[in-house]
């Protein structure tokens, strides 16, 4: 119980108040337009399944400024979203990443699809 | 037939909510392990020996390395258990948006584990390690390889399980 | 002393609802053992659990601080109505308004006229028996009415963003409609379990079926609406899984709504309906195991106790065991069906049910994999928003398209070609408005033009069969519209509507994010914002920050508006109250920040949006409700 009660203290909560602070927000129209698709695609990790540009948590927006200053600095979409994948894993991305893992995913609406085309439509005799 | 695929299902439904139900949605695993130490940068605090990447991978040891804050409260619980620790391996300690004088105070009255202490202002470094919260802390072996990472303060039974890893 | 009284309320609903499960067990040994029929124990069921009900909103009412649940969630500096609603603010007394509506819609269907009596008394038998269970799951997991001792001076406090008006009525209408699917589930299991050879069930659960897909429709409507305006940034959906929880049964409700028509219609997919139920109310009561149980992260999670979940488990795989077995079992029950042309009405129909299905499969789907991937593979994966976007549009738009052809399409079979000629006319006034839609929109991003002309498509299309019933020879009169006809209509505009809201609400958004002056202006769309500082102001148990922005358009002074941040004096908790003017086309939103402390000239942090057509996403749930609302009353008359 006590160990329980350290975890919910170690997580920072969350308000619903903020998002993107004006002074985090790009000059260059088109790059923060970008930096907003990659902030859609990247969960706050501590909060209860927001992305990082609906947050006003630590790691948000110390992710928020880094996805921006990637920005800056030339890197791509695919390169900075690699990069803080490959440091908080397959959980940070709002979609999972094409994999064996996450094909069923992907496939089963489809198999489940066809399944229900094959039971209504089907030849009765 | 049908009745098969039925029970089958169910059963198969019934063990994995129940599993579901064993496990903590929160913690979220490491993805470094077995990986080398991460690039990253510090920078050097007024009162306290000062480390860098390089510093890290000098060691024929394992070593500690603590991601912590003076105003982060879990840290303070878990502090008796890090000096504890403190004894017998190096912990190097890197401080997240934090305070030269505030650490200071705090560990002159509390009790400094650390060998080295780096500040991280803007973050950087901890979204380098995959940190997301405070405290957390990471084993590094002999080879500069991280093997282990706690999530949250180090409690007795952490302070146990990592005391076996270090063996 | 009245909550001693809650539980011993709660005990007589226990004991009376398992005489109703055992008597007819017992009765087989011994015909004089049926002391209370199926219906009055229903009626007594009720009584006993609205006294319950009444004894803890009593309490809340008047703080007695012994019970646990009032000090976790109330306190004395409450507006009297948040006190109230604060009885279902929480898992317990959620649980107990569940089974009070349990047992009230278990008491209507008691005095309905039915005249089949075996349809009656046996779906009461299924009713009680799963109202034993609800409150045999109350009593050991989830009692309200546990005391803390000693007992505590002043209570938490109520969540502030429970304090909301939205809030009074979102979880009684959800409930309503969750818990209605428990009538419609013991009907078809009744049939199912004791082989009621009879057609007039689909009569039966016809009026229970819009009933509660209605409530369910304004339910999720107004929790909708209440996270838009409350939330502070604008979003109406979030692809959370509690959210999810509640969309699933309303896709499979819908896709049995539909199938109930076939089933009256033309005696086809009997077997189906009956299996709907079965997935509906399931899916409802897997929603309320999700919540509750702590296998998943979400903003709406209750506190969570895994005995709780365990239980829930058990009765989750006993609802849908029995219902599954009986329903596998009766496979010759039925008559042989006849084949579904996929050119036909009722082809058309069944196509835009597996597609429902389908989007309720796959929003299921994705909700879980997190779980399963976690057991199986043992990685931790997120699966949100991005996803449910992504497969929206593929399974909504032929949706649609069912939507625009299926009414004009025969029942039994229908020829393509035919069909095409019939519809000539329409079709050009397709092909019209389609371009006329992508001419106003062709600055638009791709997606919303192609929404938007669906959108216009369902729209023309129904517009089109009401001149169905105009007939122009010998002088123009206009005959009398079927109410069937009608609630299809407003209910599919309603889905139109919907889609045009939510596609620019979420699409065509325009942000404005500054640090703005007293006295800047910020233009957005056609208006003009000017910011006029903010002011302290103390409210009944909160103090806010209460900002003032001038609304003008083109020059002229339109409204002012005050969006707030309120800081809570029992609790740490600060909300953002977003102040919004709504227009036809579309919606100002705006939230106050934090005060600019850098620049020390009071300039604060503004956050202004501008939300095309996001009034329509309401009028069309409305729509929606209105279409549900006047079936409803058409299957209960005709009886």
């Amino acid at each position: 119980m006590k160990f329980l009660f350290l975890t919910l203290l170690f997580f920072y909560s969350a308000e619903k108040v903020k998002s993107v602070e004006p002074n985090e927000i790009l000059e260059n129209k088109q790059l923060e337009k970008v930096a907003r698709e990659i902030g859609k695609n990247l969960r706050c990790l501590v909060c209860q399944n927001e992305d990082i540009e609906n947050s006003n948590a630590d790691i948000a927006k110390d992710l928020r400024l880094l996805v921006r200053k990637k920005l800056l600095d030339g890197e791509s979409k695919k390169e900075i979203i690699d990069f803080v994948h490959s440091r908080y894993g397959d959980f940070v991305l709002f979609s999972p990443p094409l994999r064996f893992d996450t094909l069923a995913l992907w496939i089963l609406p489809l198999v489940f699809f066809l399944f229900l085309l094959y039971l209504f439509f089907r030849r009765k005799n | 037939m049908k009745y098969f695929f039925l029970i089958f299902s169910l059963l198969i439904f019934t063990f994995f909510f129940y599993k579901g139900l064993q496990k903590d949605p929160t913690i979220i695993p490491s993805n470094l392990i077995e990986k080398q130490i991460p690039n990253f940068k510090l920078r050097k605090t007024e009162f306290f020996s000062f480390f860098d990447k390089s510093n890290l991978l000098e060691h024929r040891e394992p070593i500690i390395i603590n991601f912590f804050a003076s105003w982060c409260p879990p840290c303070k619980v878990e502090h008796p258990n890090l000096m504890k620790l403190s004894e017998n391996f190096k912990i190097y300690g890197i401080a997240k948006k934090d305070n030269d004088i505030k650490i200071s105070e705090w560990l002159k009255e509390s009790g400094n584990p650390y060998t080295a202490i780096g500040l991280d202002d803007d973050g950087s470094a901890s979204i380098n390690w995959g940190v997301y919260g405070l405290p957390e802390t990471f084993i590094v072996n002999n080879q500069g390889k991280i093997i282990y990472k706690q999530i949250g303060p180090i409690t007795k039974n952490e302070l146990k399980k990592i005391n076996n890893i270090l063996k | 002393m009245i909550a001693e009284l809650g539980i011993y309320f709660l005990i007589l609903t226990l004991i009376f609802s398992s005489f109703g499960f055992s008597q007819p067990i017992f009765s087989i040994f011994n015909k004089k053992i049926i002391f209370f029929s199926q219906e009055r124990l229903s009626t007594l069921i009720f009584i006993f659990t609205f006294l319950s009900f009444f004894c803890l909103t009593y309490s809340f009412t008047i703080s007695d601080f012994s019970l646990k649940v009032v000090t976790n969630n109330s306190n004395t500096q409450l507006p009297l109505i948040y006190k109230i609603t604060g009885v279902w603010g929480n898992h317990e007394g959620s649980i107990l308004l569940w089974l009070l509506v349990m047992t009230f819609f278990g008491f209507l269907f008691s005095i309905q006229e039915i005249n089949n009596k075996e349809i009656k008394t046996k779906t009461l038998y299924i009713q009680n028996s799963l109202i034993f269970l609800i409150s045999l799951f109350i009593i050991l997991t989830s009692n309200p009415f546990q005391r803390s001792f000693p007992p505590e001076i002043e209570g938490s406090d109520l969540n502030p963003l429970l304090q909301d008006p939205g809030l009074i009525i979102h979880p009684p209408l959800l409930y309503l409609g969750y818990v209605g699917f428990s009538i419609v589930y013991s009907i078809s299991l009744a049939v199912l379990l004791f082989k009621i050879n009879s057609n007039d069930f689909v009569k039966v659960l016809k009026p229970w079926v819009f009933a509660s897909w209605t409530f369910l429709t304004l339910g999720i409507g107004l929790g909708s609406w209440w996270a838009y305006y409350e939330l502070g940034w604008g979003g109406f959906w979030f692809w959370d899984p509690v959210e999810n929880a509640s969309l699933l049964p309303w896709l499979t409700a819908s896709a049995l709504l539909h199938t109930i028509i076939i089933s009256e219609k033309r005696k086809l997919l009997l077997r189906w309906t009956l299996l709907l139920s079965i997935i509906t109310f399931t899916l409802s009561l897997l929603g309320t195991f999700l919540v509750r149980s702590g296998v998943l992260i979400s903003v709406h999670a209750f506190a969570n106790d895994p005995s709780r979940g365990l239980f829930i488990l058990l009765l989750l795989l006993l609802v849908v065991g029995t219902g599954l077995f009986f329903y596998v079992k009766s496979e010759n029950f039925f008559p042989k069906r006849n084949q579904i042309h996929l050119i036909s009405k009722e082809g058309a129909i069944s196509l835009n049910n597996i597609f429902m299905l389908t989007l309720s499969f796959t929003i299921l789907l994705g909700t879980i994999y997190p779980l399963f991937s976690s057991i199986i593979f043992n990685t931790k994966i997120s699966v949100g928003a991005p996803f449910f976007n992504s497969i929206l549009a593929p399974i909504t738009l032929p949706l649609v398209i069912g939507m625009i052809f299926g009414p004009f399409l025969k029942w039994g079979n229908d020829d393509l070609i035919n069909l095409v000629s019939r519809l000539k006319v329409l079709l050009f006034i397709f092909l019209f408005s389609a371009l006329l839609i992508w001419y106003l929109n062709y600055r638009g991003p791709v997606l919303s033009i192609i929404f938007f002309i669906f959108s216009g498509l369902i729209i023309t299309s129904s517009l089109f069969e009401l001149t169905n019933f105009i007939s122009l020879k010998p002088k123009i009169k206009f005959k009398k519209v079927p109410m069937k006809n009608i609630s299809q209509l407003i209910a599919h505009i309603g889905i139109a509507l919907l889609i045009i809201g939510a596609t620019g609400t979420s699409v065509l958004k325009k942000e404005k994010i500054q640090f703005q002056d007293p006295n800047q202006v910020i233009p957005i769309s056609k208006f003009e914002v000017k910011f006029m500082g903010v002011k302290n102001i103390e409210g009944p148990n909160y103090i806010s920050e209460m900002g003032e922005f001038q609304i003008f358009k083109n020059g002229r002074f339109l409204k002012s508006l005050y969006p707030e941040k309120r800081f809570y004096n029992s609790s740490d908790q600060v909300t953002t109250e977003a102040a919004i003017y709504s227009t036809i086309i579309g919606d100002l939103y705006i939230a106050i920040g934090d005060k600019n402390l850098v620049d020390k000239d009071k300039s604060w942090t503004t956050r202004i949006w501008f939300n095309p057509f996001t009034i329509w996403i309401w009028i069309g749930i409305l729509f929606l409700s209105f279409g549900g609302l006047i079936s409803l009353i058409k299957s209960v008359r005709k009886k």
